[in-house]
């Protein structure tokens, strides 16, 4: 009997082996790249002219093209990049060769770069969807808060994707939860990805390469999470020559150098940000309070080395913290005391790579890495008694946090233009510390103690993935990508297994596509948060014997169009999305609770979301940007939340609109804009009180008091969101020396927008329903200096 | 230098003070036409109350008041109805209804000028029995003693059951405390704190449940211990209700929603059953606890 599983397997894995075999007889590989700094340029595309076919370049700039054999005895080669000139050769034809495509990028402001339209893989031609790049180069642009250039923000401004907050940088995908985006530095993933609660994130611009942001169509060498996976790739470093960058900002300050280790062979690239509240405000605080502060920080830190032309080393390193303080010293003539609070966390990610082209057809990618999210909470307060020579202290300690060590194998398969089989195998070991508070105290009469007074409940486990896809053409029209991932999670004795097929298409009619995408994903992991703000107390737990994986089922149907002499990408895509066992605190339960294991403070559900994206976007000319709009909704229902009733997830939002406009008015001065608008969020306030009533009749009498009546959970609307942020830079000077002054307004037209509402009384008592806001119009100034 | 740390940090503090600024707003909450709200616990040992007011919208600054003006009836299995008269503060009473029984099915309908109609519906579950009651006091780690009472009792088998524990001193023949706050590390709490359970864990089996008072609750007198069965309405009522005076003030918590049962109003209309009552002794011999216990 086989199941309906097994036939989709079968299906799926027949695809890909039933390749359209043709003629092969030759193949050009190899790398693009930067000409002046040797960066290799990730989804550059390649183009055989006399062929018309092409490729694009993988996460490491390598591409691999086989082709039929040639009637002529030459054929022309093209490569092109966003913001590139040009790249073409002729080369010989029906011979093996590998290939260095060095671009060049256009040096003048508003320059016409020479484009053959064909050369540029237009949005309808790939048969995934519900992937968005955009170029680092449009990201720098958007205007920021207090000039804090942010890549995760940027990402909310596109369909699909919702900001949570005011000024947060959770990404809430298609209806998705903020745990469910598998966030990838360099490959490794990234648990915390914010600063200041959740009002920056944690990368650095200056030295990220390329950002990419999948949010459905998942191919299968993605797992693990349910919602979106985004690859956030650091730069590589410049090997022909040294290259800096240090930029001052209201808030922080940050600095990027580059340069070769050995010429053309080896390079590293250092990058660091520090905000300098806590030293600017020390001349203006009582002695007794400079000890107070809150500062974050990033260091990034990339070496790469060109071991021989088939072999490539990179060792990418990340870490950031953020850290409040407050340290107070009193002495009286008999006595002194020393408190010290502090409340930081923070985290470090590491990855080892290895690029190995074992043929011109085979890549592979040997990875190694270690991610460390921490939370930590240290308070102590010492007394001494002089006249007595005696002390007291106490020492109170909370920590949480979770930690993985990763490797990974991933091959890279071309055997002909038509295929691109991509497989590999990822073994994850996870130690998860979901909390515990540590509490001593010394030279106390009364009880000296030294021990863990909350559940030290550290758990291990171990995951393990492989994944089998092929992107390939069955015919001119009909490209298709289909694969499986496999995966299974170890945790207390326990195994989970999944087997999650992945299927996209496209067909092309004209310059039009149709697209559809399914996809299964399965998620072992679990963030616990409450319904408020995302807060770094939010704890990482995982699936356990007793709570189950997250496991989504999602469909997706779209059109896709290039227009305006390939300027205008244009796309429309429909979604569902089905969630099960989603976890939730329950109700009144929050992570403080001491007493309580954290299993037992959570509850399971489901959830379903649906929309529709429209995606407009403009990547060249003088004028970039895109507008994106969503139509959304999305539900959750829990048995042990509004009485088993389904209620509006907290981020359901009808509506969502960004307008994203960049304008170069003149070589050296470009504006940018922003305009935003959401439904307000959904939040639970009672609509009216009653009394409440417990019967102690026999001896007590009866109890009353006030009940707030609650018709629906999430049932009342925030109002509406929107803003506009603008900003002008100054350009002067040449690539080599370059100055750049910003200026910037956040929420230019001072809106004030809801954070949170609150009850509250009038002067006359009358009760109200108030509104706290956190942005008004806010300026931001920076400058910067590249060489 | 100075001036430009001192111009910045102006600046940043500047940003900060606008920084929570907060404004009155019209918030689109859910229209709330006031609801008669209906509150009774029935047992078969009191005479029937019915306490009848009305809710308010929330940003309403009247005073809640009785409705002194409602029809209250009561229908029993579907066939005998009741009128309740009234007393000044809202309360409904007949004492000419025969006490709350065992297997009969219990419908209030109450109706007033300007409210609609509500009704709600409950019965009085079969009272099990506490087979007995063991206690024995034990010195903790801490130095203190404490008293823990062992309740035994058989639970129904097909029957899914609720239950509510409560103890009070014994203060004199007759004589006796409020309810005492206790301790349990019995699974069947669920680690909530409260005094309301299932027979999840231990159905149609017999069950012992610990639970602990300290010496300063007791003062060396024995306790008498109260074993409710209740209705399943009953037990969502009062285990929704005390998550919600817990955390009703916690902005870090979920909201909780109190459980009501009354049809087009709001409120609780439930009824229970209480075993026989056993006592506790405090006259026992002092256990050693060690941390491993």
């Amino acid at each position: 009997m086989i199941s309906g599983n097994q036939r989709l397997t079968f299906l799926l894995l027949l695809l890909i082996f039933s390749s359209s075999i043709f003629a092969q007889k030759f193949t050009i590989s190899g790398y693009v790249q930067d000409n002046a700094s040797g960066e290799k340029l990730i989804g550059a595309n390649v183009f055989i002219k006399d062929q018309n076919r092409g490729t694009a370049t993988n996460n490491y700039g390598f591409f691999s093209l086989t082709l039929p054999e040639s009637e002529t005895d030459s054929l022309t080669l093209l490569g092109s990049y966003i913001g590139y000139r040009l790249w073409q050769k002729t080369l010989p034809a029906n011979s093996n060769q590998q290939i260095e495509i060095a671009l060049q990028l256009s040096v003048l402001q508003g320059e016409t770069v020479e484009v053959i339209a064909e050369a540029l893989e237009p949005i309808e031609s790939k048969s995934q969807m519900s992937v968005i790049e955009v170029p680092i180069d449009q990201l720098q642009h958007i205007p920021a808060l207090l000039g804090e250039i942010d890549v995760i923000k940027a990402m909310q401004l596109l369909p699909g994707v919702q900001s949570g907050s005011e000024g947060s940088s959770g990404l809430y995908v298609r209806g998705g939860a903020p745990d469910q985006n598998l966030i990838l530095l360099d490959g490794a993933p990234v648990y915390n990805a914010s600063h200041l609660f959740g009002f920056f994130s944690i990368f650095n611009a200056d030295a990220v390469k390329n950002v990419k942001l999948t949010k459905g169509g998942f191919p299968a060498r993605f797992g693990g999470r349910l919602s979106s996976v985004m690859e956030i790739n650091l730069k590589e470093g410049n090997n022909q020559e040294i290259d800096g960058q240090f930029t001052l900002g209201i808030i922080s300050s940050r600095f990027n150098i580059e340069g070769p280790i050995k010429k053309g062979k080896s390079s590293f690239i250092f990058s660091g940000r520090r905000t300098y509240i806590d030293w600017l405000a020390q001349p203006f605080l009582k002695e007794s309070e400079r000890g107070n502060g809150y500062y974050f920080g990033d260091l990034n830190a990339k070496f790469n080395y060109i071991l021989s032309d088939k072999n490539r080393l990179f060792l990418s390193l990340y870490s950031g913290l953020d850290k409040a303080y407050v340290q107070n010293e009193d002495k009286w003539e008999t006595a002194e005391n020393k408190l010290e609070n502090d409340l930081w966390w923070g985290n470090l990610t590491s990855t080892l790579r290895w690029n190995w082209l074992i043929s011109q057809k085979l890549f592979s990618n040997s990875t190694f890495m270690y991610s460390k999210y921490r939370f930590n909470v240290e308070l102590s307060d010492e007394e001494k008694n002089l006249d007595q020579n005696t002390s007291e202290a106490y020492y109170l300690k909370y920590h949480s946090g979770i930690e993985d060590w990763t490797a990974a194998i991933d091959f890279d398969f071309l055997p002909d233009p038509a295929h691109d089989i991509k497989f590999g195998g990822t073994v994850v070991g996870h130690t998860f510390r979901p909390g515990a508070v540590h509490f001593k105290s010394e030279g106390n009469n009364v009880f000296e103690i030294d021990t863990l007074i909350a559940p030290v409940n550290t758990q291990k486990a171990i995951e393990t993935s492989f994944y089998l896809e092929d992107d390939f053409d069955l015919t001119p029209l009909l490209k298709i990508n289909a694969g499986l991932h496999a995966s299974s999670f170890s945790v207390n004795s326990k195994l989970y297994s999944s087997v999650q097929p992945r299927f996209s298409m496209r067909y092309l009619f004209g310059s039009w596509a149709l697209k559809s995408s399914f996809a299964t994903m399965t998620q072992y992991v679990h963030l616990l948060t409450n319904s408020g703000i995302g807060l770094p107390t939010d704890l990482w737990v995982p699936t356990t014997p007793k709570v189950k994986p997250q496991k989504s089922q999602q469909y997706a149907l779209g059109l896709a169009h290039t227009f305006a002499d390939k300027k205008l990408e244009a796309s429309l895509e429909g979604y569902y999305k089905k969630m099960e066992n989603l976890v939730s605190y329950k109700e009144g339960a929050n992570f403080v609770g001491l007493d309580e294991l954290w299993e037992d403070k959570i509850t399971a559900g489901k959830g379903e979301s649906y929309g529709i994206e429209l995606f407009l976007q403009r990547k060249q000319g003088k004028t970039t940007g895109w507008l994106g709009y969503t139509l959304s909704w999305s539900n959750r229902q829990f048995e042990e939340l509004n009485f088993g009733n389904e209620f509006p997830y907290r981020y359901d939002r009808r509506h969502d609109l960004s307008l994203v406009v960049n304008h170069k008015i003149r070589s050296g001065i470009e504006l940018s804009g922003t305009w935003v608008f959401g439904t307000g969020n959904s939040i639970s306030l009672p609509s009216a009180t009653y009394t409440g009533f417990v019967d102690y009749s026999e001896f007590l009498g009866e109890y009353f008091g006030e009940i707030k009546y609650y018709s629906e959970r999430n049932g009342s609307r925030m109002r509406a969101y929107h803003r506009l942020d603008l900003s002008i830079r100054f350009v002067k000077g040449s690539t080599e020396r370059k100055h750049v002054w910003a200026f910037g307004v956040y929420n230019a037209y001072n809106r004030k927008n809801p954070f949170f509402y609150f009850f509250s009384e009038e002067e006359n008592s009358t009760p109200v329903v108030k509104q706290a806001s956190l942005f008004p119009i806010i300026p931001a100034i920076s400058y910067s200096y590249s060489f | 230098m100075f001036q430009l740390r001192k111009c910045s940090t102006l600046l940043v503090f500047g940003l900060l003070f606008f920084v929570g600024c907060e404004m009155i707003v019209e918030v689109d909450l859910p229209e709330h036409e006031p609801v008669l709200v209906v509150n009774s616990f029935f047992s078969p040992e009191n005479p029937w109350v019915i306490r009848v007011n009305h809710s308010l919208g929330i940003l309403d600054s009247n005073q809640i008041e009785p409705v002194k003006n409602a029809k209250v009836e009561l229908e029993v299995s579907g066939s005998q109805t009741y009128l309740l008269s009234r007393n000044s503060n809202g309360y409904y009473y007949n004492n000419a209804i025969p006490l709350p029984q065992v297997g009969k099915n219990y419908r209030v309908i109450v109706s007033a000028p300007g409210y609609e109609a509500v009704q709600g519906e409950s019965h009085v579950p079969v009272a099990v029995q506490i087979d007995s009651v063991k206690s024995r006091r034990l010195l903790n780690t801490s130095g203190d003693i404490e008293l823990e009472i062992t309740i035994n009792f058989k639970d129904p088998v097909e029957i899914e059951n609720y239950y509510q524990i409560a103890v009070r001193r014994v203060d004199g023949p007759g004589l006796y405390s409020g309810y005492l706050e206790f301790e349990s590390d019995d699974l069947v709490f669920n680690r909530d704190g409260g005094t309301v359970f299932t027979d999840d864990l231990f159905n149609g089996n017999s069950y012992g449940l610990k639970i602990t008072l300290y010496s300063h609750q007791v003062h060396g007198a024995d306790v008498r211990v109260d074993f409710m069965t209740t209705t399943e309405e009953y037990y969502k009522y009062i285990k929704s209700y005390r998550q919600y005076e817990d955390h009703d003030e916690n902005p870090f918590a979920e909201p909780v929603f109190v459980y009501n049962n009354v049809e087009n109003g709001l409120g609780i209309f439930a009824g229970f059953n209480r075993a026989q009552p056993k006592i506790a002794s405090w006259q026992q011999r002092i256990y050693i606890l060690n941390s491993q216990d």
